[in-house]
């Protein structure tokens, strides 16, 4: 059964959210541009180093939401979902983005090809010469997995598997918006978004792989791909859920209800849970087995100042968000969804950095200016592609077939 | 009520077969005490309507009875929120709480035991047994509180149940049931409500 709204409802293109959104990119990006210009020729030392070191940083931050994005699109089509009808668009308009982590994949490709920065742990020749004083018989045994061209395949596979879900499920959601009748492009991804779903828990647990544990070759664990998952879904659960309510505080999507906002609220909570739940499995094993080659990973990262990090990890990014989303009407209550979102934003940006930058600083905590500063412009450049979206596409999947489950959701 | 309740041992098969003949022909078991008004829905949507509408009438005892479970009801009946929440956090605080101090003090005071070089005591390895504590005693404080504190389970006999109509409560039928014990309860008011509100087959249950 559809529902009719009005030609011009959800066309947002002249709002002025869309232009305060346009604003805020614009601004975040040029504060985050002259802040990372400065920091990197004055500041840094080894000027394309330390780039390629907050570059990898930032673009993870992005990278992850984006991808998240089209997840959660794909299971609200898996999984017949009715309740988010209202609100599945609102984390689509974020997903075209992934044309630029796309082309952001690049730098990465050059450093491994030429400049061997980021990964010269395991790109270095001397690692692979027998006799060599710096000859690692680890990073041999490795070295099937861990090789320029097969990592650089491995990355462009991964940007493949995006693209692809973007042109395959989002596409096909934004198809279902000129016909109301014609429910094919919804059917199509209830079968497909199965396969994507696959390929996205395989893909960004291969990139966290490659991306973040081969910083490092000599550490492994299996829940690190899970890990990064969790995290990203938390942050793009938040970010859906600032977007959603400053959606309809600003009376663009009136038809949002409490109810929405308590199925946020409780997506949200379950996976703060989520999240700690796997990053206390991956350091309780640790932590118990005691073997050196494992424990390297938390002796860097609670020790030199990073261990500041990781309380701050435990009380703001479990005990505070755990704490302030446990009632009912806290689930309710939009100021308290866009604040926890807010700070589990910012909490995953600490998180990254806990477990991405000591690879670079094992010795001393550090968090920079540049990483900081291309974060921001990262984060511009993403509210500012979203702004773009909001003027070619309604903000609401208008000839969603669930479209009345969610319209009258009692949660 | 109660009492009454005791005395009047249950008949379900003859109940049964006087089913038809209800309305027409009184229970000869039944005393000319009104106990509680009912009458049938068969659509959820009507039923939730009807319970906004006794609410707005001012009725405070009255339950509906459904098959399955009808999202929203419950606010449409004007039902308080239940208290449940805070005897489930009471569980898991003392759970966890349980959880610490045992393991500090059989590890640390009173039976100290070096196990591979690992602290006496650490949250760390505490976790597990403080997750566990806390949801199992969350979970079983929630569990009897509901059952028997708030629904007042077991209950072997509702006098509710000698009305045959009622028992289609759990097969395709909504049954809104007005109490004789509330405040504005008359015979004539609460049928006429119910019927107003198109119920079908209201009818008068005695005790």
């Amino acid at each position: 059964m559809s529902v009719k709204f009005s030609e011009n409802q959800f066309d947002l293109k002249d709002s002025s959210f869309v232009k305060k959104l346009e604003l805020t990119g614009i601004g975040l990006f040029v504060v985050g541009g002259i802040a990372s210009l400065v920091a990197a020729l004055v500041l840094e030392e080894h000027a394309w180093e330390a780039f390629l070191e907050s570059y990898l940083y930032a673009y993870i931050y992005v990278l992850g939401i984006t991808a998240t994005c089209m997840f959660f699109s794909a299971l609200q089509f898996l999984t017949n979902a009715g309740w988010s009808a209202l609100v599945r668009r609102v984390a689509e308009l974020f997903t075209p983005f992934i044309f630029v982590i796309a082309i952001g994949m690049l730098p990465i490709i050059f450093d491994v090809l030429t400049s061997h920065h980021l990964y010269h742990h395991w790109l270095d020749p001397q690692a692979h010469e027998v006799g060599n004083e710096h000859y690692d018989p680890v990073i041999v045994g490795k070295s099937w997995y861990l090789n320029p061209t097969f990592f650089c395949v491995r990355l462009i596979a991964y940007v493949l598997v995006w693209l692809a879900m973007y042109f395959v499920i989002v596409k096909n959601s934004f198809k279902q918006d000129t016909s109301a009748d014609d429910q094919s492009p919804t059917r199509k991804n209830k079968v497909l978004s199965a396969i994507f779903v696959m390929l996205y828990a395989l893909s960004t647990t291969f990139a966290a792989f490659d991306l973040i544990m081969s910083l490092d070759p000599h550490w492994f664990s299996t829940m690190f791909g899970v890990y990064f998952f969790a995290g990203n879904f938390v942050t793009t659960l938040s970010l859906i859920a600032i977007f959603t309510v400053l959606l309809k505080e600003g009376g663009y999507l009136p038809q949002i209800t409490s109810e929405h906002y308590h199925d946020l609220g409780k997506f949200m909570f379950a996976f703060t849970v989520f999240w700690t739940y796997i990053g206390f499995s991956q350091f309780m094993l640790i932590w118990y087995a005691n073997l050196p080659e494992e424990t390297l990973f938390y002796q860097e990262r609670l020790h030199h100042g990073w261990q500041y990090f990781f309380y701050a990890l435990i009380v703001f990014h479990f005990i505070v968000p755990f704490s302030a989303l446990l009632s009912q009407k806290a689930k309710r209550n939009p100021r308290v969804l866009i604040g926890v979102g807010l700070l589990i934003m910012v909490m995953h940006a600490i998180d990254l950095a806990w477990y991405i930058m000591p690879s670079f600083s094992p010795h001393g905590f550090r968090y920079r200016l540049l990483d900081l500063g291309l974060l921001l412009l990262f984060a511009g450049l993403f509210l500012f592609w979203a702004a773009r979206q909001y003027k070619s596409h309604k903000a609401v999947a208008v000839n969603d077939p669930f479209m009345r489950e969610s319209l009258e959701l009692v949660s | 009520m109660e009492e009454q309740t005791l005395t009047q041992p249950v008949k379900s098969e003859s109940a049964e077969t006087e089913a038809s003949a209800h309305m027409e022909q009184p229970d000869a078991r039944a005393t000319s005490d009104p106990l509680a008004v009912m009458g049938d829905f068969v659509d959820p949507n009507e039923v939730t309507d009807a319970a906004r509408a006794i609410h707005a009438a001012g009725y405070t005892d009255f339950d509906i009875y459904t098959p399955y479970p009808v999202h929203g009801l419950e606010k449409a009946m004007g039902m308080k929120k239940t208290i449940l929440p805070f005897f489930s956090l009471g569980g898991a605080l003392f759970g966890l709480g349980n959880a610490i101090f045992l393991q500090w003090w059989t590890g640390t005071l009173h039976y100290p035991l070096n196990i591979g070089g690992k602290p006496f005591f650490s949250p760390w390895f505490g976790m597990p047994v403080m997750f566990e504590l806390t949801v199992l005693l969350c979970a079983l404080t929630t569990a009897v509180v509901m059952f028997g504190l708030l629904c007042k389970l077991p209950q072997w006999h509702n006098p509710f149940q000698k009305d045959a109509g009622f028992r289609r409560a759990v097969d395709d039928t909504f049954v809104v049931v007005i109490e004789a014990k509330d405040q504005r309860f008359t015979v004539d008011s609460a049928t006429n409500l119910l019927e107003k509100l198109g119920a079908s087959n209201v009818r008068l249950v005695n005790v």
